[in-house]
Order: C-alpha cells, then structure tokens, then sequence
C-alpha cells in the first residue's frame, strides 16, 4: 500500500513537472531510453547536464562582468546551454536562452543582464525539483516505470 | 544528485559516465560494444557481412550529447565510438579506422565539425556523415551541409531518426554489393 502510494507520488510529483512547464517531451524521449540496462540513465543524463551547464554559467558571469561586453563569446556559451537544455527537455531554461540570444543578437546588454538573472532562477528551480523527484524515485525502488504525460 | 558509476552498454563491456565526461580515460575515443542486435535489425540475407554491426562515431563537445547519442544508437544495434571534436575525428580517419556512420555536430573546439567534415571528404572518407547541430536554419547550417554532409538533422536525435539513419545505411551497402 506504501510502496502504491509513493508511486503515486511520484507520478503527480512528474506529471507537475510538465503541467508547470519545466519540462517538455525531450525529458520523456529520455525516460523511453532507460531500461533494465541503463536504470539510472535519465538521472545520470541529468547529472552530466548540471555539471555541463554549471561551468557554461560560471563563463556566462564572468564574461557579464566584463566592458564592453563580448556578444559573441555570450552567445557562443548560450548556444551550448541551449542545446544542452534542449536535450533534457529543459523547456523554462530553454526559453531564456532563446531570449538571451536575442538580446545578443541586438547588442542589448542590459536585456542580457535580466535574461540571465531570470534564467538562473528557472535554471535553479528545476534542478531543485529534479533531485526531489529522482530522490523519491531511487527512494521507491526499481521497477519504477515512467507514465507519459496525458 | 548521485553521479552514476557505471553505465552497462553491451556484454561483457561498460564505461563510466566520467569517460564519457572527459572523452574516455587516456584518449578521446571509445569503444562501446552493442548489445545484442534484435531479430528486427538483421537483414534476411543471413550472409555474416550483413549481420556485422553497424559502426557509427559520435563527434560532439558535449559528454551529455555523447552519453545520449550512444545510448541511442546502441539501442538501435550499432556499435558507437566517441570523439570529442573535429580533430580527433579526423585523426582516427587517419589512423585507418572506418565507420558506417558518423554523427557530426557542428561547434566543437579545437576543430569544428564544417572544417573536419571538409577535411574528411579531402581525404576521400566516403562513409556517411549526418551533421547534428542545434542549428535549425541559416548560413551555418547551410555551410555545414556544403562543406559534405550526406545529411542534417537538429539536435538532439530521437528514435525514429536513428531508425532511418539505420535503414539508409543499410540500404546504400546493399547498393554497394550490387
């Protein structure tokens, strides 16, 4: 009964994830690759995707501090945050890297400056509510299936 | 949030996800056995070169790139190897290795993937190569294509494109036998 109930939790806690738009069908594209063979795979996807995009922040601050700011160093270290967002269907930070690059585009530096506050904020957010959910998940067990999202 | 220590990819071979962080231990390719090819993906010719695996590198910067076009791919039955830019694509070309396929992304240090994409065809690579750039449109893109891609496809890759990749493959050897 307990073991029913925190799969249920489970399955609410990951289906707010999409309701809430953090995520999108990236994130279940990867939860199609997890098998028997590879049973932590999302989460280890996961793991490289937090330590990839860390780095790409600590550049992306740095490079905000600098005068003049470099657009083109900006939006080469968004590109790669994009595309990394993009694979575990990080869809909030996905957004605003899509919106940082506009802004660099248009040589719009203050909007960067705001774009990348918000995006640490998404950026934050989601990993907090993803080692909740794989926490609960590791916490339940295997055979813990993933539900698609209706 | 755990770092997974291991990753199982085929019998009796594995890699941890820290060599697919760093490129592989002491240099910047591995070797990843397949699993098991299924029925489904073994031709009904039954001749051994076309139950042999399709072998595919994987070119990215990006170890989450890596980790999840490999999985991709040798859930498809293929054999993957990894390179982490342009250069060490080129050098394993230059050292006699060969592939069925290779998945080129386009921005990678060191050497990108138009310059070595270019550079493979000089040196009259003719395997297929299928930029993977997260790029949908534009000059980039368009160059990417020019410099010899066979085909691109926007990061990052699903099921259904491995599948066609397979099959596209598959039937330019049989082609090749004819």
């Amino acid at each position: 009964m307990e073991r029913n109930q925190s799969r249920r939790q489970i399955a609410v806690t990951r289906q707010s994830l999409f309701d809430q738009g953090f995520l999108d069908e990236q994130f279940v594209q990867l939860e199609e690759l997890q098998d028997d063979a590879n049973p932590n795979f999302v989460e280890e996807i996961a793991t490289l995707y937090y330590r990839d995009s860390s780095r790409l922040i600590n550049n992306l601050e740095q490079a905000l501090e600098k005068s003049p700011l470099d657009f083109n160093k900006l939006d080469n270290y968004m590109h790669q945050l994009k595309g990394s967002s993009t694979s575990i269907g990080a869809k909030k930070v996905k957004a605003e890297c899509t919106q940082f690059r506009e802004y660099c585009r248009t040589g719009n530096g203050e909007g960067c400056v705001r774009t990348f506050q918000q995006l640490k904020k998404e950026y934050g957010l989601l990993k907090r509510k993803l080692e909740a959910y794989f926490q609960m998940v590791r916490q339940a067990g295997p055979s813990q299936v993933a539900c698609r999202p209706k | 949030m755990v770092l997974g220590e291991e990753i199982v990819t085929g019998r009796g071979s594995s890699t941890t996800v820290a060599d697919h962080i760093d490129g592989a231990k002491d240099d910047s390719s591995t070797t990843v056995e397949a699993e098991e090819i299924s029925e489904s993906t073994i031709t009904d010719h039954g001749d051994d070169e076309d139950q042999k695996k399709l072998s595919v590198l994987i070119v990215d910067d990006s170890s989450l790139i890596r980790l999840l076009h490999m999985t991709m791919v040798t859930r498809a039955g293929m054999e993957a190897q990894l390179a982490e830019d342009g250069k060490k694509a080129v050098d394993l070309h230059r050292s006699r290795a060969s592939f069925d396929l290779i998945l080129m992304d386009m921005e990678m240090p060191v050497m990108n993937g138009v310059e070595a994409t270019r550079e493979l065809r000089a040196m009259g690579v003719e395997t297929m190569i299928v930029g993977v750039t997260s790029n949908s449109e534009g000059p980039e893109r368009q160059a990417f294509v020019e410099a010899g891609l066979n085909d691109c496809y926007t990061k990052p890759l699903n099921d259904d494109k491995v599948a066609a990749l397979v099959q596209a493959i598959k039937e330019t050897n049989i082609q090749k036998t004819i």
